[in-house]
């Protein structure tokens, strides 16, 4: 369903990332993992729209999305999340999602004057769907309160669940669990699962650590330096030395 | 020729004032990222209180001068203490429109002390023919004072601690306290440095031309522009947009009718803005920066 | 007194709500009010003056003032904060010399005198009592088209341009058109607000533009509370007798001004150190009742 060829992308003289193939079948849960400053992040930014790139080519549901617009992109039904989460701060937690949904009625100039009643009956649909969703993931308590009250785990959360609002086909994650205690951890790891089965939704993931991708992931890719060191299954990669000394070599 | 030499001159006369008070802003904008509406209301205070050590305390000049310059300073710090620590961690938008505030409190106190009308110092000129170019006593001393305060600034912040911790507070904040630089301290010492360039400017523009309490606006318009030619972020970026501002004012006049000389040099701005945003001097950014 | 303060109150309500919508709801520093009033001002003044019925010339003020706005919206469609801030400036400067060196138009520094008061449906509103209630029925219309609008589903994409350009650019908006289109919104208050005020004073010149004139604009809707409409009156009306009120003192001219000037900016200071928001803030839209209907 995604398919990226020969992704390069320089900031300076620095090769942030690589001649990066990556292909994400349908229905699947995939991973990029890699060390700090591999170019994860990076290459995110490219297939989304958010960075443009220097050479290599995009493709998504069989079109060319390479540099189309990050807004085009996502209503092709490729959405991400941020690792430095991105939620509304000053919007109340229901406001933002809300707001998210790609078929709202009345965010154009005119809607307001035309579609009073269309857009009345659609704010009502958008609210259930999103108390739902609260209720799903027991946030239904804090509907009111600003998300920027919330605390950082439940605002990686919140980002989450924002982005499933706009009833993607892909959802691409960037490090989901960074920085969030264990307990969280493990609630996104069940809803991401849940998201997939029930929802349909593929997903990309990128994670620092590997054990959350572990048994989440049906297939990984890993960079490092901006480039594919390796791809494969959980198991092969754990057993994999290029992907270890990648690893150790950061941090030792 | 003459002409043009006599242009270049006072293009860099007029340059230099602009970069000093500019590079006063850009020491305050690079480190905290904060633009301080109030810095052309502080030059225009500097300019004042040199008047009242100068013509009205009959001081001598270069005393009053002085004292001016370290009333200003002192300005400085209180603006910092009054309008913005308190509000450094407020709403985003609060220290800005704090400033505003202070920057037409100051205009107001000048108004109410000084008056409305054109005052100048009290400072004898000799004009110097030299081939052909015209200067004069006080603009050779404009000149060596502005190449003494650029070697003095650059070697406070290349060479002594000080310097280095302002540096370093500029490269990033957080990362700077986290080292023990007390990031408190470097704020005052920055905004009382920031705050002596601009009086240095201000009385300098005093000298130039004359006397007006309502001039802040201007001058904070143009130290804005100046920084914004030079480059958000560097420190000495101010100094060459505001000789570029000289230039482009001193030669525009020599091309254009002189009606549509402020309309031209804010149509400049605003193309500088469009095209360059990042300014003339400051790295190439790439444009996705901002997206993590 | 009574008269010509609420008056004032009212143009300038007006313009500054179509200023929240830029700064409050969508969260843009835009410094060219002063330019949108002038545009308005001026373009309904010399309509009026040449023939063209009030209603008309007020609304063709606001609609060019809106061009204005969205070309200006267009070209800085990429820039964010201070970028933009400085754009606008230098935008609302180089409309001011405009308004100064197209003597042919505008006749310049001398101004423009005797601007007639409106006239509708041939009822001449020459009485202040008459202007009162003709504008307090246009503020009224004016704050239910933007309660509308800023209550919306349009309104609420508004604030997340305000809050996170880029996350709202990763759900699928299109950012770039819905900000023009707030820029041209506020700017076409903006240009309405300029005409009520050039029908009022029936003088204008460029002096009346300056960079002060956006500042006390600004300073209405944050004083007020951004993001709030009935803050926004509440900062005109505060503002107003602020900045009107010393002139009625008896003191010199020139004292009052200058007292008037730092009355208001100290009071901008400490609204600042005291409530930093200004004093009615944004308000929650969305209400637990609302959102309990849709849970059911
Ligand atoms: N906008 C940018 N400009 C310059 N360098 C960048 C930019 N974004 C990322 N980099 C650099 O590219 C490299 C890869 O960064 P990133 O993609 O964030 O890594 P990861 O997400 O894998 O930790 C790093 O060295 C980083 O400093
Ligand atoms: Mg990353």
């Amino acid at each position: 369903m995604l398919e990226a060829n020969g992704i390069e992308k320089n900031f300076g003289g620095l090769k942030a990332v690589d001649n990066v193939s990556i292909k994400v079948k349908e229905g699947t849960i995939m991973g990029l993992i890699g060390p700090n400053g591999a170019g994860k992040t990076t290459f995110f930014n490219l297939i989304t729209g958010f960075l443009s790139t220097d050479s290599g080519e995009i493709k998504f549901k069989g079109k060319d999305i390479t540099n189309l617009e990050p807004h085009l992109i996502s209503r092709l039904g490729m959405v991400r999340t941020f690792q430095q989460t991105r939620i509304f701060p000053e919007m109340t937690v229901l406001e933002n999602l809300i707001v998210a949904p790609q078929d709202n009625v009345g965010e154009g100039f005119f809607d307001p004057i035309f579609y009073r009643k269309a857009l009345k009956d659609d704010q009502k649909e958008k609210i259930s769907v999103a108390v739902a969703i609260l209720k799903d993931m027991g946030l239904y308590d804090q509907k009111d309160e600003y998300a920027k009250n919330l605390p950082y785990g439940e605002q990686k959360r919140l980002e989450l669940m924002r982005a499933v609002m706009t009833s993607p086909d892909i959802l691409l994650l960037d490090e989901p669990t960074a920085g969030v205690s264990q307990d969280y951890t493990d609630n996104m790891k069940s809803y991401i699962k849940k998201l997939k089965n029930e929802r349909g939704i593929t997903f990309f993931i990128i994670e620092h650590k590997m054990s959350f991708l572990m048994d989440l992931a049906e297939y990984l890719y890993v960079i490092d330096h901006g480039k594919l060191i390796a791809s494969g299954t959980p198991k092969e990669i754990q057993n994999n030395t290029k992907v270890i000394n990648a690893y150790l070599g950061t941090e030792g | 020729m003459d002409y043009y030499s006599q242009v270049i001159l006072n293009s860099i006369i007029t340059g230099g004032i602009y970069g000093l008070i500019a590079v006063g802003y850009s020491m305050i904008y690079s480190i905290l990222r904060f633009v301080n509406f109030s810095h052309g209301f502080v030059a225009m205070m500097g300019m004042y209180f040199t008047y009242a050590l100068s013509v009205q305390l009959q001081l001598p000049f270069f005393i009053a001068a002085a004292g001016g310059i370290v009333l200003t300073a002192f300005l400085g710090m209180i603006i910092e203490r009054v309008a913005y620590r308190p509000l450094r961690f407020s709403f985003y938008l609060a220290p800005l429109v704090a400033v505003v505030g202070v920057a037409f409190f100051l205009e107001s106190v000048a108004l109410m002390v000084w008056g409305g009308g054109i005052l100048s110092y009290d400072v004898k000129t000799t004009s110097f023919n030299i081939s052909g170019l015209y200067i004069t006593n006080v603009q050779i001393g404009i000149l060596i004072t502005l190449l003494l305060s650029v070697i003095l600034l650059y070697y406070l912040i290349e060479k002594t601690t000080i310097g280095q911790a302002i540096r370093a507070t500029a490269d990033d904040i957080k990362m700077a306290s986290l080292v023990g630089i007390n990031s408190n301290r470097i704020v005052v010492i920055v905004f009382m440095l920031g705050s002596a360039l601009a009086a240095v400017g201000g009385t300098f523009l005093g000298l130039e031309t004359n006397l007006q309490p309502t001039i802040g606006l201007s001058v904070t318009a143009k130290s804005f522009a100046a920084v914004i030619l030079g480059g958000f972020g560097n420190i000495y970026g101010g100094l060459v947009g505001g000789l570029v501002l000289g230039f482009a004012e001193n030669l525009g006049v020599t091309v254009l009718p002189t009606v549509w000389k402020d309309f031209i040099a804010f149509g400049v701005l605003f193309i500088v803005i469009y095209f360059k945003p990042s300014g003339l001097l400051a790295k190439r950014q790439e444009r996705g920066g901002r997206y993590r | 007194m009574f008269y010509h303060l609420t008056i004032l109150m009212i143009i300038y309500s007006i313009t500054c709500i179509g200023l929240n919508i830029v700064v409050g709801y969508t969260g843009f520093f835009s410094f060219a009010r002063a330019a949108f009033f002038g545009i308005g001002a001026y373009t309904s003044a010399l309509l009026v003056m040449s023939g063209v019925p009030f209603l008309i010339a007020i609304i063709a003020g606001g609609i060019l003032a809106a061009i204005f706005g969205w070309i200006l919206g267009l070209i800085t469609v990429e820039m964010t904060g201070d970028y933009f801030a400085l754009a606008t400036f230098a935008f609302a400067e180089m409309t001011r010399q405009v308004f100064i060196n197209w003597t042919g138009l505008t006749r310049g520094p001398l101004g423009l005198p005797g601007i007639p008061r409106p006239e509708i449906f041939g009822f001449r509103f020459s009485t202040n009592q008459a202007y009162l209630f003709l504008y307090i029925i246009l503020l009224i219309l004016v704050l239910l088209i933007t309660e509308m609008y800023v209550k919306s589903p349009f309104g609420r994409l508004l604030k997340t341009i305000r809050e996170d350009e880029t996350a709202a650019q990763s759900l699928g908006k299109d950012i770039a058109k819905t900000k023009n289109i707030a820029i041209a919104m506020g700017a076409f208050f903006g240009g309405v607000g300029g005409a009520l005020y050039a029908h009022y004073i029936t003088y204008i010149d460029p002096s009346a533009f300056v960079l002060h004139i956006t500042i006390f604009f600004l300073i209405i809707v944050i004083a007020g509370g951004m993001g709030n409409n009935y803050g926004t009156i509440l900062g005109a009306v505060m503002l107003v007798l602020v900045r009107e009120l010393p002139r009625y003192l008896g003191l010199s001219p020139a004292f009052a001004a200058s007292l008037q000037q730092m009355v208001y900016s100290s009071i901008l200071v400490i609204l600042m150190l005291v409530r930093p928001r200004g004093l009615l803030g944004e308000r929650k839209l969305l209400s637990e009742q609302s959102s309990e209907e849709g849970g059911k």
